[in-house]
């Protein structure tokens, strides 16, 4: 008791005297009060927000909503499709993204680079291009369904679609966390069992497998998240099997129940930050991963021939899907109707550019307005959350990481309930596209920022306020030049994001800022899948064109800067 | 080069880290003052706190309670960039992405100064620090030594008024420490800047301070000339950690006028006069190199070589005696002397006029 009490004391203290220290840094103290300020405005608000109108439908403080969605077999229904959907996709996906990292870090197989590109492409592909795709070769008019099986009365939509385009779409969180954790597991460990008599099934099942579990473990539950938020794929290809986020989108902009849309994006929201807490804050901190900077030997046992051609045919099976996907998109550009013509045309490019110029523009105006601002202030909140201490870092460092969590559906409405009225209106505006990118997609600059900054000796900071500098001056001259290679990896990634955003930005967009995810949308909604095609080919080739751009005007993001002795 | 002398205070300072289980007090109710020109070396284990007083002299921790005064004015809440300080890191932290030139220069560009003059500057305290001709280098195609320079240039050629260095020569081999550890003693007195020193390394703390500070746990133990800290620690621990030592237990039999009367090895013997009251038994600290070894029916004691180890300048010597104690003796210039073989007996003998007796 007493102990407690003095502890209480002492936290109480050293909150304080963080307190004095950032007092006496104003420029410091302004960065945080404004870096609060804004997450509070554009992070925090929008969800309350959501919040408050699921809760008072008419101005009153009320459950209807709520007993509403319960008591509706078929709301009942969509939130269960959705977690089954979540756990079917973070399941396989998993399994997929194992057997990918698994195969580069301990399998041996050939071609290394090309299956690690391929798995990792499917994060950069455009939304909507998978489903596309999946209905060009298995829907009613697929290439394959109709005219290489025959079949009549084959349904591609629903479940089973979806398991395919979110299993393929979203392997690649899976395999980025067990890639990580492969690499960072020294082989040395799994020599070791084998040298003790362990067959090589008996070293994987009994040393490898238990060293991944909360890695494993992590995957699937930010692959549930992933799955459980998304819009674009459900939206095209889920048929009559309803979800979550299409539907809280339906009740929002289709029939304009606010209130019920809003509480169908809470269902959204629960489960979503559930997961994400679990991860980050349980599965995570169980990981046996230690990080000791010491490369480890890259002697590995090699698997069994037969091992080894089991994983090399799982990969290649995979990529295989993934570049007929591709394949699939572009020819889907050139053929005059799907199925029925199959004549090479350019007229898609002429009605797509016709219809789509417009988007095209202000969806690169946006992205690159959002891309450097996104990039800046994930840095800033970096530097925040490695170098300074002030009281509340934690609660600052959870909120600017909770996008990540937050369903873009749930966004999106925050952001339409949050910003309809004076002082902060801005609906219809470019700002409120621009702002709702940049706090979506600056957790993830501030992970790379982070992981930049841990390595980077605190002393060379200390070394540049030593001899004069303040804290402002030290971030420009010193900070960003040692952290340029991960700032440019988040400002790629956040560009990327940006382009390609759908779920919150399909409600924002207005007729003056169009963004071309959501003209894809509406192309493959009435059926134009060639105009659909060539646009997501115009989203790709931009893509690939501004990644290569960043390159060599801003430098290779892999470059590592030597630093300290 | 002018450099406005200024002492260095530590007010009765405190600084306690909240850890996750407990809170760490690292800093315990120091206080200490450094007169302007002085080199002072804060010394002790790891963990001790003299890091982290040092980095409160700097600036950034915030002290839990106490003040730091430099030049006679109290800078507790002054940031470290308005503190005029510089110090030198145990990494360097110099800055990669900047030639050597630059790195030396950084700190001239907040302090109003033509870039001419800075020029100047630079060029002249490259030359001091033994650094012409590198500038266009770049940090990482030094060797360890000439960072080390470059770390201790970019900190003087600001002019501070106190100088900081946090274990600035761990990071070097043994040669070069020494010879490093003489350059930055030369050019600290040259220009006679105030300076405080922190090292684990006693051999580096004695051989280039004006006074040492001892710290333990936090707290210090002792304030010395590196002579007083030697011959007269107040502490066992100071003792100990000073160099190499034997504990021999003395019991007071009874103090005169100008002696007093004591009981060594189970032998009465009297000693220059000591205010400790009879009875009492207190350890007296006497280094190796005062023991002398003869032949077994000389000295006050004998005992069994238990180990022998030869050094080139020394051979260091345990010794078994007969009550359980072990103790070791350094013998200078072995060539002179037949060395004793481990298992021999040897008298052991010392000078009781300068016997130092702790608490």
């Amino acid at each position: 008791m007493e102990e407690n009490q003095s502890k209480r004391f002492d936290r109480w203290t050293e909150a304080k005297h963080e307190l004095a220290m950032v007092c006496r840094n104003p420029i410091l103290l302004a960065t945080i009060l404004l870096v609060s300020a804004l997450l509070i405005v554009f992070v925090i608000y929008p969800i309350v927000q959501v919040i408050r109108v699921s809760l008072k439908p008419d101005g009153e403080f009320s459950l209807d909503t709520y007993g509403y969605l319960l008591s509706q077999w078929w709301l009942r229904q969509t939130f269960i499709n959705s977690v089954v959907l979540g756990v079917i996709v973070a399941t396989l996906g998993t399994i997929v993204g194992f057997t990918f990292a698994y195969a580069l870090n301990r399998g041996d197989i050939p071609r290394k680079k090309f299956f690690r590109l391929m798995a990792q492409l499917p994060i950069i592909s455009p939304p909507f291009m998978f489903c596309l795709s999946v209905i060009l070769l298995l829907g009613r008019n697929g290439i394959i369904t109709k005219q290489l099986l025959g079949l009549k009365n084959f349904d591609i939509y629903g479940l089973k679609g979806l398991v395919l385009v979110q299993t393929m779409g979203m392997f690649p969180v899976a395999f980025m966390v067990l890639d990580g954790v492969l690499q960072a597991i020294n082989p040395d460990l799994e020599e070791g069992a084998s040298n003790l008599g362990a067959s090589k099934a008996k070293v994987f099942w009994t040393v490898t497998v238990p060293l991944c579990v909360p890695g494993i473990a992590s995957s699937w539950l930010l692959v549930f998240v992933t799955s459980l938020a998304d819009f674009a794929n459900p939206v095209v290809i889920s048929g009559k099997f309803d979800v979550l986020s299409v539907q809280a989108y339906f009740q929002f902009t289709g029939l304009y129940n606010m209130p019920r849309g809003s509480a169908v994006a809470i269902l959204l929201l629960i489960p979503a930050m559930l997961a994400f807490v679990i991860e980050r804050y349980w599965v995570s901190k169980k990981s046996y991963v230690t990080v000791t900077g010491k490369p480890t030997s890259y002697r590995i046992i090699g698997p069994s021939k037969a091992t080894k051609s089991a994983l090399t045919a799982v990969c290649s099976i995979i990529s295989g899907i993934i570049l007929l996907f591709y394949i699939t998109v572009i020819a889907g550009a050139f053929v005059r109707l799907w199925g029925i013509d199959w004549s090479f045309t350019l007229d898609h490019f002429r009605y797509a550019w016709d219809v789509g110029k417009d988007s095209v523009r202000s969806t690169l105006v946006l992205s690159a307005w959002a891309t450097p601002i996104t990039g800046l202030l994930g840095m800033v909140i970096a530097f925040l959350l490695v170098r300074t201490r002030f009281p509340g870092k934690n609660i600052l460092g959870f909120t600017s990481m909770l996008a990540f969590a937050v369903p873009g559906t749930v966004v999106g409405i925050g952001y339409i309930l949050a910003f309809n009225q004076p002082p902060l209106l801005l609906t219809g505006t470019a700002a409120i596209i621009v702002l709702c990118f940049i706090f979506r997609e600056m957790p993830v600059a501030i992970e790379a920022g982070v992981a930049s900054l841990i390595q980077i000796d605190p002393s060379i900071e200390e070394a540049s306020t030593n001899l004069g500098a303040d804290t402002s001056y030290t971030f420009r001259c010193i900070t960003m030049p040692l952290v340029r290679p991960a700032f440019i990896a988040g400002l790629s990634y956040s560009f990327v994001r940006s382009m390609t955003a759908v779920s919150a930005v399909i409600f924002l967009v207005s007729a003056r800022w169009n963004h071309l995810t959501s003209l894809i949308y509406a192309q493959t909604e009435i059926m134009r899948l060639g105009a659909a095609s060539v646009l997501s080919l115009f989203l790709i080739i931009i893509v690939v064109v501004i990644f290569g751009l960043m390159r060599v005007f801003l430098g290779e993001p892999v470059t590592r800067v030597r630093v300290g002795n | 080069m002018p450099i406005e002398h200024a002492s260095v205070v530590l007010d009765r300072l405190v600084k306690v880290f909240a850890g996750s289980g407990r809170d760490v007090v690292a800093v315990n109710d120091v206080t200490l003052s450094i007169q302007p020109g002085e080199l002072v070396t804060l010394l002790g284990p790891s963990g001790c706190g003299k890091t982290t007083a040092l980095r409160m002299v700097a600036g950034f921790e915030m002290p839990t309670s106490g003040k730091v005064f430099i030049g006679g004015r109290d800078v507790t809440n002054t940031p470290p960039n308005l503190r005029n300080t510089a110090m030198v890191f145990q990494s360097y932290a110099l800055f990669p992405h900047m030639t050597v030139r630059e790195n030396i220069g950084y700190g001239l560009r907040f302090r109003n100064i033509a870039k001419s003059d800075a020029g100047e500057k630079v060029e002249r305290i490259m030359e001091l620090v033994g650094l012409s001709g590198l500038g266009d280098r770049s940090p990482n195609q030094l060797s360890g030594g000439q960072q080390q320079r470059v770390a201790l240039a970019r900190a003087l050629v600001v002019e501070p008024r106190v100088l900081l260095f946090d274990e600035p020569l761990s990071n070097l081999d043994a040669k070069l420490r020494e010879q490093m550890r003489g350059e930055i003693r030369r050019i600290q007195k040259s220009l006679s800047i105030t300076a405080v020193y922190v090292t684990h390394d006693q051999n580096e703390a004695m051989s280039i301070s004006d006074r040492v500070v001892v710290m333990r746990n936090g707290q210090i133990e002792q304030v010395g000339t590196p002579e007083d800290i030697y011959a007269k620690p107040l502490t066992r621990f100071v003792a100990d950690f000073v160099g190499k030592v034997n504990f021999i237990p003395v019991s007071i039999v009874e103090s005169g006028q100008e002696e007093t009367s004591v009981e060594i090895f189970g032998r009465q013997m009297t000693i220059p006069k000591v205010s400790y009251s009879s009875g009492e038994t207190h350890l007296a600290v006497v280094r190796p190199e005062e023991l002398r070894l003869m032949p077994p029916d000389n000295g006050f004691v004998h005992g069994e070589v238990t180990s022998r180890t030869y050094l080139g300048s020394v051979v260091e010597y345990d010794l078994a005696l007969s009550d359980g104690l072990t103790l070791m003796a350094i013998e200078y210039n072995p060539k002179a002397k037949p060395p004793f073989e481990i298992g021999d007996v040897a008298g052991v003998y010392f000078d009781l006029d300068k016997l130092h007796l702790l608490k």
